[in-house]
């Protein structure tokens, strides 16, 4: 480790740190604005000169000359030096505040306040702004520029429905540019011309069409790239950031919501290195409108004659109650409860505590509609990744293997995250049906056969085991496994339709890699729960590798909610006996409905009798209720959400709640109350202190626990105070923040466990035989039931499409852009009508439809046709 | 006994000297006594001098508030409705003068000249409501022979930007130099 | 559109680099050939045989002052007013010339299409001055007026004749 003095003082710091990086645990600020910690130096702004000097060495003993006084003998650069490009080196002095460097900051500066506008005043930027900040600092107190105007560009240019550029405000430091090319990996901005007519621009159609492009306006330094959502709405300092949680995806991004006047304003990243780093999604971002749509439901209401009417609550509840009563007990048999998984781990705890207490019926759950995909929930509890695991920073040493899962449209931060540990050193395996965005950033790609997902992952064993790399001993019947494991890699490479090569390869790496990490997503859940034989295979595989127990090593399942995984934590499955969302669907007769919508996509969805729903909107469930409850949004009120890497997270109360809305645990509560619980639950708190001494693994995960470090950001800053956090990622100054906490999996508690390997001998799928197999995917930015509320996400919902390989296309003559007609294989049969997209995305036999745009909400989900075969039985072109 | 009759000729003196000297007090409000120059009264929100409004909705006034007195909603200009130069102005401003102390740090602050204290000091009202003061309420009419705003207006002149260029540019004028000898 | 063969020669540059990216430039050329300038469309073309995204490209074209991304007349006459060529009475002369040429102010090309006159930074050409370059092949040195007049009165000919 070089050992450098900055400043007078003496640091190690590992070799390849940069000088501004190893500036700032001594203490010593150089200012920035083109460096960004997350991203590759550019060296662009000039902002970071600071003066350098090497220690003169004696040629003959190569050791460093000293003067009379013992000190090593210093070569100064002639000229000062860009901090944020120059790496340290051993020996290495650094000054950072002499007269020489204030003199080059001041100058850089003034040189870009030169065709700077002063628009602080009317500027989003202002307030959080590092032109500003730097200029206060270490800017010339006055102008030398005496003349009636400054160099002027265009203003107010929409670069896209969220972002608007002013030409003016840039200062070319190339953020921006950076971000979208290294990290999103769309290169959809660009810097066009050249000297002072340089300008940030994009040439694509529709414009900068990015799902990241929100954070752009995050790293400018300057009021260039500004967010047409928060435009003009507040100033910076006169919001109110409450931390929350991001509701939209299983990441769990963190996030401020800044509010003025009882109102959203803005959505930005809380830093979390271990969940979303200091990224968000444009989803995330812009998704909040729905919090204070005017088409919320805002008082209770019951079914009087044939309409919705509303009520007090007394009324409500007591209807509820009294209808309720009469059937207590074994009847209660016939109740049913549905929750949605966007809930918070509060309400879902007193849900199905609601449901086996009080009303004595375990039919409970929160799988219907396509979210009804996850499965292997008891690899998640014995082999979940070790606690300590960050996806962000897995390196050498780390195989990561993501299989039938598209993050880049259902965890969008998540591929931020898995697209740069090849850089850092892991290998990244991904496996799906079809080609992902994420595969571009892999160290092996590759694409199966969809239904043959059981023997890929065979595959992998078998060559694991013929390689020898399988570990027993925490195994039982491993060799039994392997006798039984009648296949070789070359069958199940045929099977699956790869290359054996690339399984051995894939299989014998993963095995002999120190960490392994398996990442399965929606397509894999599926597969899992067509055949049981995918999970026993995955079982195997990573029961074998011994990639379990520890830090960076497991299984991660990507679910498709925010809460998916809470909820499974918190028992909102049908046990002993109890009827699953399918069956209670028709069988209950009383059902409640809580955060849920499956009329939305089953329109043939009946009430069974009575319903309870409790929502934030008039969904199409709730037009069918005998009672609507009125809930309060997220924002609304406070509570947990436990994502995807099983890490619990508070969110905080940012909102009054609307009307009478009320928040879901509160209402249970009340309607226990009315049935003769002696429930005293006074906040979502108390309910969590329940949780933490119920629920073996939330053990000691209060409230107060989880908000450490998710702290609120003052509202006015104090100029030289300490900066908040927005001022620090546009400066450039990000420390590691991480908060939440990850529950302890069964193999991590329980050390000397040993678990049962089986081989099941997966099922010849009914893929198998010829035809055209339906992918079913999903669009980020969709119409879905709370992104409907948000216009700028609707002005970017892609238009529904097919994607067609071009070698079935040019079989099935259809053209590029031509309308195909798809029909299923249902009851009752089911035809599409959509354009065609020709690229190479899927393979040949497959074809790709988003399930949430216009004209696919309701591609049938349910049951048997969730995906099917289909026919392209006929094109019509354009 | 000498002594009470000195003390009633000396009342009675200064009574009459009173009754034919110019009172202190005068009859408001029939009339009303003028100002200082620099009084500060009720809030005004100023024009230009082609009658667009100077205030842009920056919210400093309201950042600078020690009562908290002042509310600014803002919103965008367009050439079709264009209340002031640049790109925002101020779509709500309200003061609630019951909270006001006159300090005058909101002109201080105002980066425009929009917002001054005038010379209006009869603020009472029936009902605290009435107190909140609306930006209809604050905004001074247009000039003689000019338009109010909103305005249908592509080419604001000189006025294109939210800080108006000073025509003859800016005097040179050291803000560190002027800091350190204050202190 | 850009025609097929012009698609062809674009796949034959890409395969003449390591990396294939690097053929952006000469596949520029082409498409410019084609369209006389670089119109979004030109540049969405390019991008779609490169493989890249169109600001990737736009990006490119904006930059290098031999891509034309306004339209241009058939011919292109930078003509060098820095320093050297300024001394030797570069700036009387470009006056002159958009006079002759009738071009008003802030207008580059001529109406009929047929030449376009732009200032230029240095061509390296300081020992013969002043310089102007003709169509980014041609550097004509020493242009006195009637050298000038000579040289547009022979572009307006050859245009006329196409």
């Amino acid at each position: 480790m070089p050992k450098v003095t900055i400043d007078g003082k003496i640091i190690d710091v590992p070799a390849g740190t940069l000088i501004v990086e190893a500036a700032k645990p001594v203490g010593s600020h150089i200012p920035v604005f083109c460096y960004h910690p997350k991203m590759a130096p550019a060296g662009m702004c000039r902002m970071c000169l600071v003066q350098v000097g090497m220690p003169k060495m004696d040629p003959a003993t190569k050791q460093p000359v000293v003067d009379e006084n013992g000190q090593p003998v210093i070569n100064w650069m002639p000229k000062l030096q860009t901090g944020c490009t120059t790496v340290v080196s051993e020996g290495m002095v650094v000054h950072t505040t002499t007269p020489q460097v204030a003199e080059a900051r001041r100058s850089i500066l003034e040189f870009l306040l030169t065709s700077h506008p002063l628009d602080c005043p009317v500027c989003d930027k202002g307030g959080e702004c590092p032109l500003q900040d730097h200029t206060l600092h270490y800017g010339p107190g006055n102008t030398r520029f005496y003349v009636e105007s400054k160099f002027h560009n265009d203003k107010a240019v929409p670069l896209s429905p969220l972002i608007m550029l002013d030409r003016e405000r840039c200062i070319q430091c190339g953020r921006c540019v950076r971000f979208q090319d290294e990290i999103a990996g769309e290169p959809s901005l660009g810097l066009a011309d050249r000297g002072r007519g340089l300008e940030v621009t994009t040439f694509d159609d529709p414009p900068f069409n990015s799902n990241f492009s929100g954070n752009t306006i995050d790293i400018c330094p300057v009021g260039a790239l500004t967010s047409r959502d928060f435009r003009f709405t507040a100033r910076v300092f006169e919001l109110n950031d409450y931390p929350s949680v991001c509701q939209q995806c299983a990441v769990g991004c963190n996030v401020y919501l800044g509010t003025r006047d009882n109102l959203i304003r803005r959505v930005t990243p809380r830093q979390n290195e271990a969940v979303n780093e200091v990224w968000l999604c444009d989803k995330g971002r812009l998704e909040h409108h729905y919090a204070h749509s005017p088409e919320r439901v805002t008082t209770p209401m019951i079914r009087a004659e044939s309409d919705l009417t509303p009520v007090s609550w007394y009324e409500a509840l007591n209807f509820v109650a009294n209808r309720i009563r009469p059937t207590l007990g074994e009847s209660g048999k016939s109740m049913a409860g549905l929750a949605g998984d966007r809930l918070a781990n509060e309400d879902l705890y007193l849900f199905q505590k609601l449901f086996r207490e009080i009303l004595g019926s375990n039919n409970l759950d929160h799988r219907f509609g396509w979210s009804q995909w996850n499965a292997g929930d008891a690899l998640v509890k014995n082999f979940g990744a070790g606690v300590g695991t960050n996806l962000g920073e897995l390196g050498k040493g780390v195989t990561a293997l993501l299989l039938g899962a598209d993050p880049q449209t259902e965890q969008p931060v998540l591929r931020l995250r898995l697209s740069k540990i090849t850089r850092q050193g892991a290998t990244l395996v991904v496996a799906n049906g079809r080609a992902t965005k994420l595969a571009q950033y892999a160290s092996h790609k590759t694409i199966y056969r969809y239904g043959a997902e059981a023997y890929f992952v065979l595959g992998l064993v078998r060559a694991m085991i013929d390689a020898g790399l399988h570990k027993s001993d925490k195994a039982n019947g491993a060799t039994e496994y392997s006798a039984a494991l009648n296949l070789t890699v070359a069958e199940c490479a045929a099977k699956a339709e790869v290359s054996a090569d690339t399984l051995k390869t894939i299989g014998e790496t993963f095995a002999a890699s120190e960490n392994g990490i398996i990442l399965f997503g929606r397509e894999f859940m599926y597969a899992m729960q067509r055949d049981p034989a995918v999970e026993a295979a995955l079982n195997a595989l990573l029961i074998l590798s011994g990639h379990f127990g520890r830090k960076n090593n497991g299984v991660i399942a990507l679910y498709p909610r925010s809460n998916s995984m809470g909820a499974l934590d918190m028992g909102m499955t049908p046990t002993d006996g109890g009827m699953p969302a399918s069956e209670m669907l028709t069988k209950a007769k009383l059902l409640y409905v809580m955060g849920a919508d499956p009329a939305r996509e089953n329109p043939a969805f009946k009430n069974p009798g009575f319903m309870i729903v409790q929502d934030l909107f008039m969904t199409a469930t709730a037009q069918k209720a005998d009672v609507v409850f009125p809930a309060s949004a997220w924002a609304e009120r406070d509570g947990t959400f436990t994502n995807t890497e099983r890490r619990v997270q508070y969110f905080a109360r940012a909102l009054e709640p609307l009307g009478q809305a009320r928040p879901d645990w509160a209402i249970i509560q009340e309607l226990a109350q009315q049935l003769g619980a002696k429930w005293t639950y006074a906040s979502a708190g108390d309910v969590m202190n329940e949780i933490a001494q119920r629920i073996p693994t939330y053990a000691k995960m209060t409230h107060a626990r989880l908000q450490v470090n998710a702290r609120r950001r003052a509202s006015v800053q104090t100029v030289g105070g300490d900066a908040a956090e927005p001022v620090q990622m546009a400066l450039g100054e990000l420390i590691g923040v991480v908060s939440g906490a990850q529950w302890a999996t069964f193999s991590e508690t329980n050390a000397d466990a040993k678990f049962d390997v089986k081989f099941v001998q997966p099922a010849d799928s009914a893929q198998a035989t010829a035809g055209v197999y339906l992918a079913v995917t999903r669009a980020l930015l969709d119409c879905g039931a709370l992104a409907q509320y948000s216009e700028i996400i609707q002005t970017r919902v892609p238009d529904a499409s097919v994607e067609i390989n071009s070698h079935d296309a040019e079989a099935w003559e259809i053209a590029n852009g031509a309308r195909v007609r798809i029909t299923f294989e249902s009851k009752p049969p089911r035809a599409l009508e959509l354009p065609a997209r020709v690229d190479g995305s899927v393979p040949p036999g497959v074809v790709a439809v988003a399930n949430n745009l216009d004209g696919t909400m309701n591609l049938p989900m349910g049951a048997q046709v969730q995906v099917t075969q289909v026919q392209v039985s006929q094109a019509i072109a354009d | 006994m000498f002594e009470g009759l000195r003390a009633l000729v000396e009342g009675l003196l200064t009574t009459g000297k009173e009754m034919v000297s110019k009172p202190v007090t005068y009859q408001y409000p029939e009339i009303k006594k003028p100002v200082p120059p620099r009084f500060r009264g009720r809030h005004e929100l100023k024009r230009h001098a082609n009658g667009l409004e100077k205030c842009i909705g920056c919210s400093l006034c309201a950042a600078a508030c020690p009562a908290d007195a002042i509310y600014v909603l803002p919103a965008a200009n367009s050439d079709q409705e264009r209340y002031s130069p640049g790109e925002r102005y101020a779509a709500r401003y309200e003061i609630n003068l019951l909270r006001c102390i006159f300090c005058g740090f909101c002109e201080e602050a105002c980066p425009t000249g929009a917002i001054v204290l005038e010379h209006d000091y009869e603020l009472a009202y029936y009902d605290r409501r009435s107190a909140i003061i609306t930006k209809t309420q604050l905004l001074v009419a247009p000039p003689q022979g000019e338009q109010g705003t909103p305005r249908d207006m592509p080419d604001p002149g000189n006025l294109y930007a939210a800080i108006p260029p000073i025509k003859g540019g800016v005097e040179p004028v050291n803000i560190v130099e002027m800091a350190q000898t204050q202190v | 559109m850009l025609s097929e063969t012009a698609k062809q020669k674009i796949q034959e540059l890409k395969a003449r680099y390591p990396n294939a990216r690097s053929a952006v430039m000469p596949a520029l050329y082409v498409a410019q050939a084609e369209y006389g300038w670089l119109p979004q469309e030109a540049i969405d073309a390019v991008a779609a045989e490169m493989g890249m995204t169109s600001t990737e490209v736009g990006s490119v074209a904006s930059f290098y002052t031999m891509y034309h991304v306004k339209p241009v007349g058939a011919h292109v006459i930078d003509f060098c007013t820095d320093l050297p060529c300024a001394l030797a009475g570069a700036d009387a002369a470009f006056a002159r010339l958009r006079e002759r040429l009738g071009l008003d102010a802030h207008q580059e090309t001529t109406a009929d299409d047929a030449i376009t006159l732009r200032h230029a930074p240095c061509l390296g050409g300081c020992d013969k001055v002043p310089t102007l370059l003709l169509d980014n092949q041609a550097q004509y040195q020493n242009m006195t007026d009637e050298k000038l007049d000579a040289l547009v009165a022979q572009l307006r000919v050859a245009h006329d004749k196409s």
